[in-house]
């Protein structure tokens, strides 16, 4: 593998993936700051037209970046991010808000689906869930220390004023710029093979279809599940937000390793078990510990999701359709999980559900989820874990041979 | 060139394929011949030990067999057989002959977990040092299992120098390609070298225009992207041969044995360079 390239690819989706991150983490705190005069409706317009415009440009990214130079696109991607995050410091009030909110989910619409092509484009069967795993260790590493360092620059950002946001601001600056190093590394050009007319067959769309059923019920449940804790307990969620981060890292790093060694399946099984645990526990008794319980094995699960999410579209697709299996990959469960995450807690409780009711329903997705799990085609076949047991073997009686020979 | 430690006391060359019938038996008899007909001490191990042909080659049924060696039931010296008086040859012709018996071949397959196989293996690493030291042997050749199986790759890494036999049909080229791939890559990081030998060229007459032709060759190595070391045409009495015996004794003026011989020397000249480097 060519490491340069390899470095690229992960300086290229850390600056994207973890600025969403600290971002996403913020999005409603930073639009209240910049919309006080609309109270809540400033961050759903912020959210709205956030996720918006990630969903708008990646489906069209997706169909037209064949005919569009990588390069240029990826660059255009970060230098809009970086522009747009420096307009959030400069321009306030709701219209102002909107647009700039517009401008960053463009940004990243524009940029992730070729980013994310450039993993498996750089990387095989046999090492892609590790790649992957190394890239989110990277991303949620930074993104841990970018998370600390916002609350140290600005504790309480929701309820400081306009220009006391700058400190947060530049910190996603310099989160977006990282993507910048990547394209100085390498041309990141179209891949040659890109350009041919080599299709898909049509059961291969049939086969990320179903992965795509357990992403969005997985979408559906952790969505749901942000609206089944109550905001007394937010000091939780915060500090377990930052715990989050952390696990992710480690657990994507653990998951990938198990993705390539068993299959693609095993991180999901285990993802969707730490989750169920996690439902049961908040079902169960609702306090503070179980919310920081939850939020770890949320972290366990996200990491082995997001190992998943980058491994398979590259598993399925080829070098011409990437784009698409990748921006689909993420639209749907990011879709689901914005417009979930949008519900407040007292709209299911409205409807005279109780926590413990609404810890079942997201039992039952989580149970619905292994359906799909078990119609799910293993992207990596025996013949791939009996090729790595080749490769591994060889290595191991090439060194036996050495140890011997030298002796 | 690979496994320079064991230059000075000699070269262990692997004969390899993607699938059978491509004519490595043929050829890695006859070049052992013809390196022990120069003058060099020659050792031809049959690790072709799933489909054993020494033995119906040479016409032979030896006391012992490698595969009681890899047991433990014997010593690499009670399965050696000279063959260098009765072939009149300068130098010497050992050879060490697996079974073809089916119980042999099933043992091998299935019957031995991976501690018997490690220490199988052990013996076998063992066992060539012994041939460079104490038989003084120039070249060590191993006949593996085509594909990958178990002791194909324990052949490969073994050796210093792998050949890769190939016949000129897109399904080896293929299969080729996806060997060098998923094996000889993970091979070269231990310093072995591998080259191909193209056998069974086929063509319209005259022959010798076809498999000398450079186009098609550095085609090829284009595409599986090695260096070709050969190319022999295909003979049609030596394949259907009733009985084939070492042609490159019977028939030393032949095209077939004049291509063995361009084998052999190329690999005296590997060996000589890297000794000089």
């Amino acid at each position: 593998m060519n490491r340069r390239k390899l470095a690229s690819v992960t300086l290229l989706n850390l600056g994207a993936l973890s600025w969403f991150f600290v971002f996403n983490n913020f999005l409603e705190d930073i639009f209240q700051v910049l919309t006080p005069n609309v109270l809540n409706w400033g961050s759903y317009i912020g959210n709205s037209l956030f996720f918006g415009a990630i969903i708008f440009w990646s489906i069209t990214i997706s169909f037209i970046s064949n005919r569009i130079n990588r390069r240029k696109l990826l660059f255009t991607s970060i230098i809009l991010g970086i522009f747009s995050t420096i307009l959030l410091g400069l321009l306030e009030g709701t219209f102002f808000a909107s647009i700039t909110s517009f401008l960053m989910g463009s940004s990243l619409g524009l940029g992730l689906p070729s980013s994310m092509s450039l993993v498996s484009d750089c990387t095989v069967f046999d090492n892609r869930g590790r790649i992957s795993g190394i890239i989110l260790l990277s991303t949620f590493i930074v993104g841990f220390v970018f998370m600390l360092l916002t609350q140290i620059l600005n504790p309480n950002i929701d309820t400081l004023g306009f220009t006391d946001v700058w400190g947060f601001i530049l910190l996603l600056v310099v989160l977006r710029s990282i993507s910048l190093f990547g394209l100085i590394m390498e041309k990141c050009d179209n891949h040659p093979i890109a350009l041919t007319k080599t299709r898909l067959k049509i059961s291969t769309y049939k086969d990320f279809f179903v992965y795509l059923c357990i992403f969005l019920l997985f979408g559906i449940a952790s969505g749901l599940a942000w609206n089944l804790i109550p905001n007394k307990f937010q000091p939780q969620v915060d500090f377990g937000s930052s715990i989050r981060f952390i696990l992710i890292a480690i657990f994507g790093v653990l998951a990938g390793i198990l993705a390539d060694k068993f299959g693609r399946k095993q991180p999901i099984m285990v993802g969707l078990g730490a989750l169920g645990i996690g439902f049961l526990m908040l079902g169960f008794d609702m306090s503070e510990t179980s919310v920081i319980m939850y939020m770890i094995l949320s972290g366990i699960t996200w990491g082995s999701f997001f190992v998943v999410f980058l491994a398979i579209p590259g598993d399925l697709s080829l070098p011409n359709s990437r784009e698409k299996f990748y921006a689909l990959g993420y639209i749907l469960p990011l879709f689901g999980q914005f417009i979930l995450a949008t519900i407040p807690a007292e709209t299911l409780i409205s409807f005279g559900l109780t926590t413990n009711q609404i810890a079942i329903i997201l039992g039952v997705c989580l149970f619905l989820a292994i359906y799909p799990l078990q119609r799910s085609k293993e992207t990596l076949t025996e013949s791939k874990k009996q090729e790595r047991k080749m490769k591994e073997h060889l290595e191991k009686v090439k060194k036996l041979v050495e140890e011997e020979t030298d002796n | 060139m690979g496994g320079g430690q064991n230059l000075s006391a000699g070269i262990t060359l692997a004969f390899h394929s993607y699938k059978g019938g491509t004519g490595k038996t043929t050829v890695i008899t006859n070049l052992a011949a013809n390196l022990a007909m120069m003058g060099k001490r020659v050792c031809l191990l049959d690790f072709d030990l799933y489909a054993p042909s020494l033995t119906t080659y040479f016409q032979k049924n030896p006391e012992t067999y490698l595969n009681s060696f890899l047991a433990g039931e014997a010593e690499i010296s009670e399965v050696l057989v000279d063959l260098s008086p009765e072939l009149k040859l300068n130098g010497k012709l050992l050879i060490g002959f697996s079974s073809p018996k089916k119980e042999d071949i099933h043992e091998i397959e299935i019957d031995h977990d991976m501690k018997w196989q490690y220490k199988a293996l052990k013996r076998v690493i063992a066992a060539k040092k012994e041939l460079f030291s104490k038989y003084k042997i120039d070249y060590l050749l191993i006949d593996t299992s085509p594909g990958i199986r178990y002791w194909a790759i324990n052949a490969l890494a073994i050796a210093d120098v792998l050949f890769l036999m190939m016949k000129l049909n897109e399904m080896d080229i293929a299969g080729t390609k996806k060997m060098i791939d998923e094996i000889y890559e993970t091979l070269t990081k231990f310093g072995s070298e591998y080259f191909v030998i193209l056998n069974k060229v086929p063509g319209a007459l005259p022959i010798h225009e076809i498999h000398n032709n450079k186009q098609i060759i550095t085609e090829i190595e284009n595409q599986i992207g090695i260096k070709i070391i050969e190319s022999i045409p295909c003979f049609c009495e030596i394949q259907f041969n009733k009985h084939e015996f070492l042609t490159t004794i019977k028939k030393p003026n032949h095209a077939f044995s004049e291509r063995v011989r361009s084998i052999a020397e190329k690999i005296t000249e590997m060996e000589y360079n890297a000794q000089g480097e």
